[in-house]
């Protein structure tokens, strides 16, 4: 018997079957077009996706990562994402940068031909040809230079600020760029520590630089040293009034030939930093002999006493493992440092008499600075001279007169340094140690000579002063390690530059200097 | 109780194919040149098996309403995933299977609407349905099957009508409704016992 199912009539007559049909393939049709882009669009979709896995695994991108704006000579800007860099102009003899927002890393080719400008606020930074960084933030805005030197003049004046390798600038007055905020106080300059320490005359304020001296001049642009470390040497007939003088009220002989007065603000400024920051770089404990000296310059002491904590926060030094050091003047003894194969009984030969002409001194200060290389042989042969000097048996008459000129030649030093004399720097700073290495300066004299002699071009030696300063238990350790990389770095040798650049990561993680080790020996 | 069971033990849909086999492509070329995108394989394929999916739809459903929405649905489920069928030689079986899934699908949802009160009983009237040539005895069978599917559930009612109507095997019961065996048999059975309650069931 047939199945039920068999005597059931047709359902699939042809017209219906032709509807169904009809309405199916229409479905079937969009399927196809579907597919039709589907699989082509899958493939790209994966190679897409196989491309960007394969780039992101050879490089890996950070959340940080910045943006970098390359200019065809090869000059480079990097800033982050939330920085904000405009170009305003970019011709044969002029690259023009605005900084609006944020930070941004600079790296110049160097070329006489071409300016580069980068306008930061009210400020401009020119550059030949070096690294730095310009940041402009609400709070402020800071330069810092890793490689060369830059200046930074504030728009509208005449106020020019020098800033070498290796020192940060910081001003608040950033105003116009800004979104026209106003200056809340004062432009108060920071100076990191290591400018203390170094006393290099590239931190002062516009106010504390515009008293009517010349504007270029190094000595009138730049901040006394003494305002930032005290020190008995700190005579500077030639520099400006300082707002120290100011703060003490006294009148000094730049006072009497800046006669333009204080702005008001600079009068709270100085103020302000009267209890903040002129304490806080003071390295050496004064002695009544450095108040009796600082008397008679313009750069006056702070008015009235320190406090306790501040006298604490002074000791304890900018860095946080400075906080470790000991409060008081250092108690081990100063090796000797290049020249310090000489005997003790030696060493103090190698201290001019005060008469004595040295060779800086027959150059004249207001020579020019010889080539680099002419100045690093010269540092060499000075190195050199100290070491025979301080072990001719001859010298030993000049001995008793060159131990009781340790301050002047500190003094001498300094001002050797702000004249741009960067070997007699070395060499004064060189006898200073050799002198006096129980000076409570001889930590400050040793990181100074150091940080001289790299400039100099001579890392080997840098790194013997390093080590000099480390053994005077100097409060700027951080300083002194972050300088400890770069000469390794430039005596080319990698293993020990790495290690240094590890210590020095490892101690300081978040240390001011910390940008710059990390690019070192890569 | 009179079962029709076809004597040849194939589908029916299979034995349909094969009868003009030697005349018309198989199933499996047609199945592979749809494969391959080729639209007229898949009319060949359609017009091929629309007769036995309509049927079937129809029987299953009792009525006429839904039959090509039905057949429309499961020749696109089985056009879109041809890739899936491993014997292209199945392709009837396959697509019978998923008629049978998609009525299922829809006399849920249908009882449900009854249930709610959305929609009113469907009435099966087998004499609308079967031939004239159909012999009285199978008439009067059809007729006391029909009037108690729509007292069962929905897949014993499936399981009673594909195998009383259809005359599909227990083992192709149990892959259409994607159940075991015994399952199908406990439904069978227990249509039956529902049919010998009504006492419209030969003995």
């Amino acid at each position: 018997m047939n199945r039920p199912a068999s005597y059931f009539k047709n359902q699939a007559d042809e017209p219906r079957v032709t509807r169904v049909w009809t309405a199916l393939d229409a479905r079937l049709e969009r399927r196809r077009g579907r597919q039709r882009w589907s699989k082509p669009l899958a493939l790209a979709c994966g190679a897409v996706a196989v491309a960007v896995l394969a780039w992101s695994a050879t490089h890996p991108r950070r959340a940080n990562d910045p943006a970098v704006l390359e200019i065809a000579d090869g000059s480079r800007v990097e800033h982050p994402r939330d920085a904000r860099v405009e170009v305003m102009a970019v011709t044969p003899d002029r690259v023009e940068l605005r900084i609006t927002r944020g930070r941004a890393q600079f790296s110049v080719r160097p070329n006489r031909q071409r300016s580069f400008l980068t306008h930061a606020g009210e400020y401009t930074v020119r550059v030949v040809g070096t690294v730095f960084s310009v940041e402009l933030e609400p709070s402020g805005l800071q330069v810092g230079v890793t490689r060369g030197e830059v200046e930074v003049r504030r728009d509208g004046t005449n106020d020019v600020w020098r800033i070498r390798a290796g020192e940060h600038w910081t001003s608040n007055r950033v105003s116009a760029g800004m979104g026209g905020r106003e200056p809340t106080g004062a432009a108060q300059t920071r100076a990191h520590a290591e400018h203390a320490a170094d006393a290099q005359p590239t931190h002062s304020t516009p106010d504390s630089g515009s008293n009517g001296e010349p504007d270029h001049a190094r000595s009138a642009a730049h901040v006394d040293p003494a305002e930032l470390v005290p020190s008995p040497a700190a005579t500077r007939s030639e520099a400006p009034a300082s707002s120290a003088a100011r703060r003490a009220g006294r009148t000094s002989a730049s006072d009497a030939r800046a006669p333009q007065p204080a702005a008001p603000d600079t009068v709270s400024r100085s103020a302000r930093r009267s209890r903040k920051h002129t304490p806080r770089y003071r390295q050496a404990p004064r002695t009544d002999a450095d108040h009796s000296e600082e008397g008679s310059t313009a750069f006056a002491a702070p008015a009235g006493p320190p406090t306790a904590a501040e006298a604490a926060q002074r000791e304890a030094g900018p860095s946080s493992s400075s906080k470790t050091q000991p409060p008081t003047a250092p108690t081990a003894p100063i090796a000797p440092i290049a020249d310090a194969v000489a005997r003790p009984a030696d060493r103090a030969a190698a201290a001019p008499t005060p008469g004595q002409p040295t060779p800086a001194d027959a150059a004249g200060p207001t020579e020019p600075r010889a080539p680099r290389a002419a100045r690093q042989a010269a540092a060499s042969a000075q190195r050199t001279s100290v070491n025979e000097a301080t072990t001719k048996p001859d010298a030993a008459p000049a001995r008793a007169a060159a131990s009781d000129e340790p301050a002047a030649l500190f003094q001498r030093a300094q001002q050797a340094r702000e004249a741009a004399h960067p070997e007699e720097a070395a060499r004064l700073l060189a006898q200073f140690l050799q002198l006096a290495p129980h000076d409570p300066r001889a930590g400050l004299a040793a990181f100074q000579l150091a940080r001289t002699r790299l400039d100099l071009g001579d890392p080997r030696g840098a790194l013997e002063a390093l080590d000099a300063a480390t053994r005077a238990g100097s409060a700027f350790t951080e300083q002194i390690e972050a300088r400890r990389v770069q000469a390794l770095e430039q005596l080319g040798q990698t293993a020990a530059c790495r290690q240094a650049r590890t210590a020095y990561l490892h101690t300081f993680p978040d240390g001011a200097f910390s940008a710059m080790v990390r690019q070192r020996c890569p | 109780m009179a079962v029709y069971m076809t004597s040849r033990g194939k589908h029916p849909s299979e034995r349909a194919s094969s009868d003009a086999a030697s005349a018309r492509p198989t199933d499996a070329v047609l199945v592979a040149a749809a494969r391959g995108g080729e639209r007229w394989a898949q009319e060949a394929l359609f017009r091929r098996h629309a007769s036995m999916a309509m049927g079937l739809a129809y029987r299953l459903l009792g009525n006429d309403s839904d039959v090509e929405d039905v057949v429309q649905e499961a020749h696109f489920v089985v056009f879109s995933r041809l890739d899936r069928l491993r014997d292209p030689q199945a392709f009837a079986s396959w697509l019978a299977g998923t008629v049978v899934r998609r009525v299922s699908g829809l006399l849920r949802k249908r009882r449900l609407l009854v249930r709610l009160g959305l929609q009113s009983p469907t009435v099966i009237d087998p004499d609308l349905a079967i031939s004239t040539a159909a012999p009285p005895e199978v008439v009067a069978d059809l007729r006391r099957v029909y009037a108690v599917v729509d007292t069962l559930s929905t897949q014993t009612r499936l399981a009673l009508l594909l195998r009383r109507v259809d005359g599909y095997s227990l083992p192709e019961i149990a892959s259409m409704l994607d159940c075991s065996l015994s399952t199908v048999k406990r439904r069978i059975a227990e249509a039956e016992r529902a049919l010998q309650a009504a006492g419209q069931v030969e003995p």
